[in-house]
């Protein structure tokens, strides 16, 4: 699902801010993305969404190696991918249905589908009542399962959140999570980035630590993962066996 | 009017805003110079066939001939002109239409000049046929010493050389217009996208191509440039109709030009607006996707 090779970050000719990266993610896997704030977690998941190109390195994305994409190869790949972004980023003249109706509209979706599924899903957030408000009328809390909705309204085969659970409350922010487990359980490969361990410790999901530009693998025990270990081949095995069992 | 659903919100920049009334604007600068290049033409080419239809024989007189001798030297004349291939009729002008024709060179007291007066014979031609006037040059002197024919092509070929230049001025501010609408467009289409540069940033990172953020564009292209061809267009009939009414009474400079208006004009006329509109709504795609592509994201 996504490969990441000794792979390195640089913004303009600033220094690495991340370097000699190497994972990979099986498809239906779940990770937490966790480090301080400044670590480095956004710009690794802007360079899973091909919002950053890697200054070394290989980043292969569902089997194709990102360097080699043309610019028009963009949109296909992005579709597979939902985003929850930290600052939302949601249309703020556009009301919370169509803004989470967007993907589904870009997609060429049918209009009368949109209608069906769009309120179906805000309903499920938590914003039923809202599906004509703009963002600026929301609340930090109603504006970021605005963003999820918007996210994972395309069932992408890979779900990217940003620190999806910052400006809610711990009850909203526990079910947020729920729904990404949901999804992950439907075979969406989940990545969430968050600083908050008190999160991540009710999880058992292995988790992506970043420190000093560095990345390490390691399960919930926060033992390391050894490199063979967390191998495509290995969590493909793995994600059979949650399946199964 | 003319809504359409979109992403980016267009309609607010201020920059857009007065974009209808520039395309009226420029449709109605255009349509003017279409027009004046239309009439040129007609005139020019009615001209050009009426003056192409007619010669001018000069039958000079010989002195100490006799009014018999004169009339007999003249209709021998007239044989040789209507025995030539392509000339359909002739007609000899009277003594007074010569007098009025040579009274700017010769003034009022021509008679008391003792000058003997030539003999002008208009002579028409058959449109589509050239008689041979040198041949006919050539048999007038036998019967006729010193008879000259003039075609008018020196006239002809100033006037319409100063009518084509008029007309390929006319097509030339028209094709300027043109261009400038262009350029307008494609300067509020890049303007646009750089204010909307974090909303086209989300769509793409949602899924959309590049087409599909320049599709937004041309929508609002199509609705702001149809608003001023309508405008444009709208005006620019009633100062036709205008300069129809004041030509009807003599009341403006060139009313014969403006007279030739026919109403088969009006199509190339009506092409100008729906051409203003294809030209806002392409310059905007290529405009839009060059600047896309000079995007990160």
């Amino acid at each position: 699902m996504v490969l990441f090779d000794g792979v390195a970050v640089r913004y303009a000719a600033g220094p690495e801010v991340l370097r000699g990266i190497s994972f990979t993610l099986a498809p239906g896997s779940f990770h937490f993305l966790v480090g301080p704030s400044g670590a480095g977690k956004s710009s690794l998941l802007k360079l899973i969404y091909l919002g950053l190109r890697p200054a070394a390195g290989r980043v292969e994305l569902f089997g194709r190696d990102v360097s080699v994409l043309k610019r028009s190869d963009y949109p296909a790949m992005r579709r597979r991918i939902g985003v929850v972004f930290q600052d939302f980023r949601l249309i703020e003249h556009l009301s919370a249905m169509d803004n989470v109706a967007l993907p589904l509209r870009i997609a060429g979706v049918r209009e009368t589908d949109i209608k069906r599924h769009v309120p179906e899903l805000l309903g499920w957030v938590g914003l039923k009542h809202h599906l004509d408000a703009l963002p600026a009328t929301l609340s930090g809390g109603q504006q970021q399962r605005v963003a999820i909705a918007r996210a994972v309204i395309s069932r992408p085969s890979l779900l990217l959140a940003d620190e999806p659970t910052g400006n809610v409350d711990d009850q909203i922010g526990v079910r947020l999570m729920y729904l990404f487990e949901e999804l992950n359980k439907m075979g969406t490969t989940v990545v969430i980035a968050t600083h908050n361990e008190g999160l991540v410790g009710r999880f058992t999901h292995r988790q992506l630590r970043i420190a000093q530009g560095t990345v390490k693998l390691v399960d919930p025990g926060g033992q390391a993962v050894a490199a063979d270990e967390h191998s495509e081949a290995a969590y493909a095995a793995e994600a059979d066996q949650q399946e199964s069992a | 009017m003319l809504r359409f659903r979109t992403d980016l919100p267009l309609d607010r920049d201020t920059t857009a805003r007065f974009l209808p009334w520039i395309i009226g604007f420029m449709v109605y600068l255009a349509m003017i110079a279409a027009t004046v290049a239309l009439l040129v033409d007609h005139v020019t080419q009615r001209w050009q066939r009426d003056l192409s239809g007619q010669l001018t024989v000069e039958l000079p007189g010989v002195m100490g001939e006799d009014a018999v001798e004169r009339k007999q030297r003249v209709d021998a004349a007239l044989e040789e002109i209507t025995d030539t291939n392509g000339i359909v009729g002739t007609r000899v002008l009277d003594e007074a239409e010569v007098k009025r024709l040579l009274q700017p060179w010769l003034g009022d007291q021509a008679d008391q000049l003792g000058v003997t007066l030539p003999d002008l014979v208009a002579v028409s031609v058959q449109p589509d046929i050239r008689p041979n006037l040198s041949e006919l040059a050539e048999r007038l002197q036998q019967v006729s010493p010193g008879a000259a024919i003039d075609d008018h092509a020196q006239f002809n070929a100033g006037a319409l050389n100063f009518l084509r230049t008029i007309e390929v001025l006319a097509l030339s501010v028209l094709a300027l217009v043109l261009m400038a609408t262009a350029g307008v467009v494609a300067f509020v289409a890049r303007a646009g996208l750089s204010i909307h540069r974090r909303i086209v940033e989300i769509v793409h990172l949602v899924g959309a191509h590049d087409s599909y953020v320049a599709r937004q564009f041309q929508a609002q292209a199509f609705r702001y440039g149809f608003m001023g061809a309508f405008l444009g267009s709208l005006l620019a009939a009633a100062t036709l109709l205008s300069a129809g009414v004041f030509a009807a009474r003599g009341a403006v400079p060139m009313s014969n030009a403006v007279k030739a208006f026919e109403l088969w004009m009006i199509w190339p006329l009506a092409l100008i607006p729906l051409a203003a509109v294809l030209i806002a709504m392409i310059t905007v795609r290529i405009a839009v996707l060059q600047a896309l592509r000079r995007m990160a994201y």
